[in-house]
């Protein structure tokens, strides 16, 4: 399903955070976080990851995000009528670690939602919540997208914001796929009559088949090109844009060379993509919000430009956003 | 006519003996089959009569026919053969994708030059048939000629080279020869495949959607031929004398589909038979242009991922040479064989060998569900 047109939705608020632990890829291969070596990951275009840590935790990088965005919207907790908490791993949807053993105690722990914790302690008082998952990398896609969706069907609501985040758990590997993971968060108001990268339009391939990640990562990586070069083609083709049209592409974290074949594929110039320097890896949800956060920072992309964004999650869910800068 | 064959055992062996077994002045077949451990020889020419057998009834002359066929145990040093052989079919070649270009030359020209002094040596012999391939055209573009290059092209792999030098080989050693260039056997005609080449590889790793980028131009021919046609040419070639040295090529040259065709027709098939592909959950792959490919190309060697290196290196081996477009010329195939090549209609024969492979891996999959 696509959502067809242009409209007065925009993204009237970006922000992305990293907690400040950086670790560098020898370093996480000296703690056994890799399945490759330094080399390979080197290769592809992988520096380090950034690594939450007991201060800087999920929940830290989560507020922090929220209020960034805010404050980069110029919005009130309370004009928020909207709170949508996504996350791409099961154990961001909890506070706390989920016991191994059941009993009643910790099954009631199973219902703690760090939506809940977030919408009270920024005083999101007058908001809506709800959550998204099962969409891994492509959660803040779908929560953008639930929030733009209620926007147009709700009159009354103005204000909707987005937290994404993903905290790999303590000494889980920091690799996926050939990628480098970092903890990440980001977030993103939604406002009616925000002209600041206005809503253009999205469209979301899902592709069922490749459910069960781990049977299938040799299907999956294949099926990564064609898949994103038609959800593009097909997000293009429905806007009556050409490749031409796009001024810039907003990529996610995922290994750079892997944007040149997928420019090439959908004949969109390789000019085009955004190159923000230091790479941080890879997070799970945040990466193309971390590059619009500082682009939008850079102040150098003109207003009107039309971005590109797009990234893949395992379930699977091709997605691409296009936004008027 | 008694005739040598080597490689009687591989993808187009079958079908050779089959027609030769069919040519009335062949008095006698005589394959050379390699020694194996675990097979007798006795239980291997079984397998290969059973094998040619299917494409014979089983009327007093078809099951005299088998009876023609002998076998010597060898490989392709080998340093005699029976008294009586007139014609030599050289058909035996390493094809493997990962071996050495050392390793492709002991057999495929080492191997060649050595038959060939055996040739010189026999008393009765007539006429060497080099079984060889369209890809000794390398990076050649538009028109190839049925002729030798005195000068080698450029080339994809290490396959092509070898087989090219084996070529020079064969039209220097002095014996009367005829060299077959085959375009890409894709199986027999009824759609069974004898020994599963990088072609049927690629094939099932399409139908299992682990192929993402194909090389190549959507106009670009995908020349495929069937068992049947070549063995049948290469039968001719056997029957006609030849003084110094022919070169022909078996090719389905105009008729051969392009690859956005191809692709089509081939990804139509798989939504018949296979649930993900009619559900549209496995995406076509795309054809893509060497820039690109060579980009994705340095992203699976950087990554090192083992399964992506092994069909990458296929995909390198067998679809790379789809950068090249290009159409065989045959008409010195065609003075051969009497007039237009016996070229079943590509569709005909994909549909029969996929359907073949589809059931085969369904069955495997099965087999060990």
């Amino acid at each position: 399903m696509s959502t067809k047109g242009g409209s007065s939705i925009g993204l009237a608020g970006v922000a992305g955070v990293l907690p400040p632990q950086r670790v560098a890829l020898e370093d996480l291969a000296s703690r056994g976080l890799l399945t490759s070596s330094p080399g390979v990951l080197s290769d592809l275009g992988f520096a380090a990851a950034h690594l939450a840590d007991e201060t800087h935790d999920a929940f830290w990088l989560a507020r922090t995000a929220a209020e960034r965005a805010l404050a980069d919207a110029q919005v009130s907790p309370g004009e928020i009528g909207l709170l949508i908490f996504a996350g791409g791993l099961a154990d961001s949807h909890q506070v706390g670690p989920l016991d191994a053993v059941c009993d009643h105690a910790s099954l009631m722990h199973r219902f703690r939602y760090p939506s809940g914790r977030l919408q009270d302690e920024l005083g999101l008082d007058r908001a809506e919540v709800l959550g998204i998952a099962q969409q891994g990398c492509a959660s803040m896609f779908a929560a953008i997208r639930a929030a733009h969706n209620a926007l147009q069907s709700q009159p009354e609501l103005e204000q909707a914001l987005c937290v994404g985040v993903d905290v790999l758990p303590p000494r889980a590997g920091r690799e996926i796929v050939y990628n480098v993971i970092s903890d990440a968060a980001a977030a993103v108001v939604v406002s009616r009559e925000s002209f600041r990268d206005r809503w253009l339009g999205y469209h979301q391939l899902s592709r069922g088949y490749y459910w069960d990640t781990p049977a299938r990562q040799a299907e999956i990586i294949a099926a990564y090109y064609p898949t994103a070069r038609l959800a593009i083609a097909e997000l293009l083709d429905r806007h009556n844009l050409r490749p031409d049209d796009i001024d810039l592409v907003i990529p996610s974290g995922i290994q750079r060379r892997s944007w040149d074949v997928l420019l090439d594929l959908v004949q969109i110039p390789r000019e085009k993509l955004y190159e923000p320097g230091e790479s941080f890896g890879h997070s799970i949800c945040a990466d193309n919000f971390l590059y619009l956060e500082r682009l939008r920072r850079e102040g150098v992309v003109r207003r009107g430009a039309k971005l590109l964004l797009f990234t893949y999650g395992f379930g699977s869910s091709w997605c691409c956003l296009l936004l008027e800068h | 006519m008694q005739v040598l064959v080597t490689g009687a055992t591989g993808a187009v062996g079958p079908a050779i003996v089959a027609e030769l077994l069919r040519c009335a002045q062949v008095e006698r077949v005589v394959v050379l089959l390699r020694p194996d451990l675990q097979t007798s020889n006795g239980d291997r020419l079984s397998g290969l009569r059973l094998r040619v057998g299917n494409d014979f009834a089983d009327s007093p002359a078809d099951v005299a026919a088998r009876d023609r066929l002998e076998s010597i145990v060898g490989d392709v040093r080998l340093k005699s053969v029976p008294r009586g052989i007139s014609h030599i079919v050289h058909a035996a070649a390493v094809t493997r994708l990962q071996a050495t270009l050392e390793e492709l030359r002991e057999t495929n020209v080492e191997g060649t030059r050595h038959l060939l002094q055996l040739a010189q040596s026999l008393p009765d012999f007539r006429q060497f048939v080099q079984v060889s391939t369209h890809c000794v055209a390398g990076q050649t573009t538009g028109a190839v000629p049925e002729a030798l290059r005195d000068e080698p092209p450029e080339f994809v792999n290490r396959y092509e080279r070898s087989k090219w030098e084996a070529e020079r080989v064969v039209a220097t050693a002095g014996v009367p020869a005829r060299i077959v260039r085959l375009t890409t056997c894709l199986g027999d005609e009824s759609g069974g495949v004898h020994r599963a080449g990088g072609v049927h590889l690629a094939l099932d790793w399409l139908h299992r959607g682990l192929i993402p980028l194909l090389p190549g131009t959507p106009e670009t021919p995908v020349d495929l031929i069937s068992n049947q046609a070549a063995a049948r040419v290469i039968a001719k070639a056997v029957g006609t004398p030849v003084s110094g040295i022919d070169v022909c090529q078996v090719a389905a040259g105009a008729a051969a589909p392009r690859l956005r065709e191809l692709l089509d027709f081939v990804v139509e098939i798989f939504r018949r038979r296979s649930g993900p592909w009619r559900r549209g959950q496995i995406s076509q792959p795309s054809i893509v242009g060497s820039v690109t490919f060579d980009e994705f190309r340095r992203s699976v060697r950087s990554s090192r991922d083992a399964l992506f290196l092994q069909i990458l290196d296929a995909v390198d081996t067998l679809l790379t040479p789809l950068l090249y477009p290009r159409t065989y010329e045959t008409t010195r195939a065609e003075t051969l064989w009497g007039g237009p090549l016996p070229i079943v209609d590509w569709r005909q024969l994909v549909s029969k060998v996929l359907e073949h492979r589809i059931a085969k891996t369904t069955n495997e999959i099965a087999a060990h569900a």
